[in-house]
């Protein structure tokens, strides 16, 4: 089924946060740190400029905000070193708000930035997490004899790795509006954002004000991929310019600020070692990963690096781990989530290390999974997640069907195939839905989870149609309005359908109860002879009663479940030119164990768009700086996307091992094409090369650089 | 970011030295440039326009010298800016060594090159082009200069390092930025290069 909101979106109809004009708007825009890392000593706002309205600088913030609240994670030590919505006394990254200026428009305020003088004293920048000496998160966990089981290996395989930081990159880039009514002492914030909830969470904490004081629409959004799930500290300081000015306040960034201050994902370095016995049964891992957070903790940046710690036995049965996490302070725009958050990463390292046990171990590092998969579930791993359903060897034998290994005769083209296995940690918390009969007869459905692209107004109108035997035009979605849905957690984790939808299918199994209930008394018969049907309900003796007639009743529901594991194998073909070392993805195979699907189209789609991703981190993409932190890839010309035209030929399937934890037995499909893509293709690459390492982005330079070792 | 480029001049050695080190004379040279009359502190201070298609931006700065080596023919300069409007900043380590090449005087420059801000972050592919671009201007109206020409005249306001046109159009704006950035490096570097 067809996602039905396209024909809006694709005939320039869609609402995003730039198309917000209320009368009397005011503009602003940023005066950033050109430093990594400086003092702060004065900052000084021109006395007038044209069209000039406002300058905030943090004195004018000092007692009336907070910086961003830092989301508490269990067991790991977090730094108390939150972001400030304006920098006062220090700056950690080039990019990082200093000032606000508001003016009568976008181009008015930005030449009016440039007049602000700030004096900085550039201070020496952190660029190597390795090197940083600051730890803004800690964590680690043991579990079984690790030191035993490396002592008494037959094999120890010992790797490390380095994943570089990307850009999320959404179509739309960062934006809010704010509106202030004093009278009513209400604050209106449109953000361009994942969900309602964080931002009405976490604005509510930076101002200190109630929640019920803050109204919070998210309108159609471009794409976030992560990275618009916090709020945004500029977002913040348009709230208060807001109530300062008395006018609304837009900040519609342009994409160099995407670039420079829109967090980042990735950026681990990790140090593997992976015991087995010479028959090949994985015995023991231990890791030590290094994160390279950036300047400040915004409320999500330790997550990432956590989970990819929770998954670096992946999908094996081995029965001791260590891993301990040092997530250090750098001169970076800060880290957070961003399609995988932490997944890709653990896959990545588990993955190749497998790749690298098997050929130490001489043995096919297919048969070498296969001899370490977990079988059984529930499956309670090392560090205590528990896996609720898969089948983890079923994925492995499509995804090696599909991609049909090696080929290529060109001796000047090194052939080479690999593949990468990965679970998802996905869902987990709690979502909640309204359903009410409206008074056309349609149903109306109010979804706390929204979507940003991902399809939420078709998948989650067929969840509700198919269960209330409706035509899908019947159903009709509102979401992302505070005052109007109802709260909960938010779009993120690849849990909309797991949790989300779950939640829309009990809020209707509501409603029909209480429509068969009024019916019941309606039609004077007995609940268990009214029968519900395409047309509306009817009873025993032929009498029927259409929705139309039960207009007006409602229903609410909260669905709450533990984490659900998806999991996937991919399997990717690659040649490399010897002369050049350019590399060709020449096959992709992506098989995921979303559980049930609901709309295989959508869930297709969320694969091959992951994939994408993943193979821009394999192919092109990476965020880089000098080494004095100056980025150096924050436009388009430097940071390369995938194009259409890298794209190879990509080989989908899906395994179905419904979850035993929602009612729709579903898991989540978002993020496992940006997860496996990665450890395929690195395995891929690894073995084209014979074995030598190799981390992305592969370039032509590095993978020519490794040929020449020859 | 470490940049090295050379040129060779038409002229011996000695007066090519004499006349780098005579900051009014390489200033002419510079499109662009101007200075002030006098130093404070061994500090001189001066300006430089640079016009990339649309886009014309000036930048502030002061420049000291390192050292001197009148032997080898070797000077270090330490050279700093800020953009006139703006929150960019260039700082520049450069030093130029002098060799005679067949009757002339080739001159060879490393600069090491610290920009922050939008120059720094938008184009970085591009610099070591327009590096190329700058110091051809340069050398060209230097040797001018050494053969005793008179500069073109040119008004004050008209004056300013050019690379729009048609290289402007292709390359789009991160050149522009780039050449920007790459401007205060290394140009106003030279202007102050010779002032002592």
């Amino acid at each position: 089924m067809a996602r039905r909101e396209d024909a809006r979106l694709l005939s320039g109809l869609g609402r995003y946060l730039d198309d917000l004009d209320p009368p009397g708007v005011a503009h602003l825009a940023f005066v950033r740190s050109p430093y990594a890392r400086a003092r702060v000593t004065r900052v000084q706002a021109p006395e007038r400029a044209p069209g000039l309205v406002a300058v905030l600088t943090a004195a004018e913030l000092e007692g009336r905000s907070r910086p961003l609240p830092i989301i508490p994670l269990e067991g790991a030590e977090l730094a108390e070193e939150p972001h400030p919505l304006l920098a006062a006394g220090e700056v950690h990254y080039a990019g990082q708000p200093v000032a606000a200026v508001v003016a009568e428009s976008r181009a008015l305020a930005e030449d009016a930035a440039e007049l602000v003088e700030v004096d900085y004293e550039p201070l020496d920048a952190v660029v190597d997490a390795r090197e940083s000496e600051v730890d803004l998160l800690r964590w680690r966990e043991e579990s079984g004899d690790v030191a035993g089981a490396l002592a008494a290996a037959d094999v120890v395989i010992r790797r490390s790795y380095s994943l570089p930081r990307l850009v999320a990159a959404p179509m739309e880039t960062r934006g809010a509006l704010a509106s202030y009514d004093a009278g009513g002492d209400l604050l209106s914030f449109w953000s361009s954002a994942q969900d309602t909830h964080r931002q009405l969470a976490q604005l509510a904490q930076v101002l200190d004000r109630p929640e019920d004081s803050i109204h919070v629409i998210v309108p159609d959004v471009g794409g976030a991929f992560g990275s618009k799930g916090n709020l945004a500290p500029e977002a913040a300081v348009a709230t208060l310019a807001a109530i300062d000015t008395g006018r609304p306040v837009k900040w519609a960034e342009d994409r160099h600020e995407n670039f420079l201050a829109a967090y980042q994902g990735r950026g681990m370095e990790a140090d593997v070692e992976l015991a087995l016995t010479a028959d090949g049964d994985m015995t023991a891992l231990r890791a030590s990963i290094y994160a390279d957070l950036g300047g400040y903790l915004l409320p999500s940046t330790a997550i990432p690096p956590h989970t990819t710690a929770m998954l670096m036995t992946g999908c094996y049965s081995i029965p001791a781990a260590e891993v301990e996490v040092r997530g250090r302070r750098t001169s970076k725009v800060p880290t957070g989530p961003y399609r995988g958050a932490g997944r890709p990463e653990a896959a990545y390292f588990i993955e190749r290390t497998v790749e690298a046990a098997a050929r130490e171990l001489g043995t096919d590092p297919v048969e070498l999974r296969r001899r370490n998969l977990i079988r059984k579930f529930p499956h309670s791993t090392p560090f205590g997640f528990n896996y609720d359903s898969g089948n983890y060897e079923r994925c492995l034998d499509l995804a090696l069907e599909l991609v049909e290994p090696g080929g290529g005769t060109d001796p000047e083209r090194l052939v080479g195939t690999g593949v990468g296995m990965y679970v998802e940690r996905a869902g987990g918390r709690w979502e909640a839905a309204d359903a009410a009969i409206e008074p056309d007869g349609r149903v109306r459905v109010r979804s706390s989870s929204s979507p940003h692209g991902q399809g939420h107004d078709t998948a989650f109108a067929q969840v509700a149609a198919e269960r209330l035997e409706l035509a899908l035009d019947d159903v009709v979605m509102e979401f992302g309005d505070s005052a109007t849905v109802p709260r909960g957690v938010g779009t993120f984790g690849s849990r909309s359908m797991t949790v989300g939808g779950s939640a829309v299918l009990r809020a209707v199994d509501e409603l029909k109860e209480k429509c068969v209930g009024a019916a019941a008394r309606l039609l004077e018969s007995s609940e268990e002879d009214v029968r519900w049907g395409r047309d509306g309900l009817s009873a025993g003796d032929g009498r029927t009663l259409s929705l139309r007639e039960l207009a007006g009743l409602e229903a609410s529901a909260r669905f709450e479940s533990d984490l659900v594991f998806a999991a996937g194998a991919y399997a990717a073909v690659v040649e490399i030119e010897r002369a050049t070392g350019r590399l060709r993805v020449l096959r992709v195979a992506a098989v995921d164990d979303a559980g049930r699907i609901v709309n295989p189209l959508l869930a297709e789609g969320q694969v091959i768009g992951g994939t994408a991703q993943g193979l821009g981190e394999c192919l092109s993409e990476e965020a880089d700086w000098d080494e004095y932190g100056q980025p150096v890839t924050a436009s388009f010309a430097d940071y390369s996307l995938l194009t259409a035209a890298e794209m190879p030929q990509l080989r989908t399937a899906f395994v179905e091992s419904p979850s035993p934890l929602n009612p729709l037995g579903a898991k989540g499909i978002g993020e496992g094409g940006a997860i496996g893509t990665p450890a395929a293709v690195g395995n891929a690459v690894a073995d084209a090369l014979g074995g030598r390492h190799v981390d992305p982005p592969f370039t032509e330079e590095k993978l020519w650089q490794v040929l020449q070792e020859e | 970011m470490k940049l090295s480029n050379e040129f060779v001049v038409a002229a011996p050695i000695e007066r090519t030295w004499n006349v780098l080190l005579d900051v009014p004379r390489v200033a002419r040279a510079l499109p662009g440039a101007r200075i002030e009359a006098d130093s404070a502190d061994g500090a001189w201070r001066g300006t430089m326009k640079i016009k990339l298609g649309p886009v014309t931006t000036e930048y502030a700065g002061s420049a000291r010298l390192q050292d001197v080596d009148e032997d080898e023919r070797v000077a270090g300069f330490f050279v700093q800016g800020h953009e006139a409007r703006g929150q960019g900043t260039a700082t520049a380590t450069i030093t130029s060594r002098l060799a005679e090449a067949d009757g002339g005087t080739r001159v060879l420059v490393e600069t090491d090159l610290r920009v922050t801000g939008r120059q720094a972050q938008l184009g970085r592919g591009l610099m070591q082009d327009v590096a190329g671009a700058l110091l051809g201007e340069f050398s060209a109206r230097l040797e001018r200069e050494l053969a005793g020409e008179p500069p073109e005249e040119v008004g004050e306001a008209e004056d300013a390092l050019d690379v729009g046109g048609a290289a402007f159009r292709s390359l789009g704006e991160p050149a522009v930025l780039l050449a920007l950035g790459l401007g205060i490096g290394l140009a106003l570097g030279r202007v102050l290069w010779g002032r002592r």
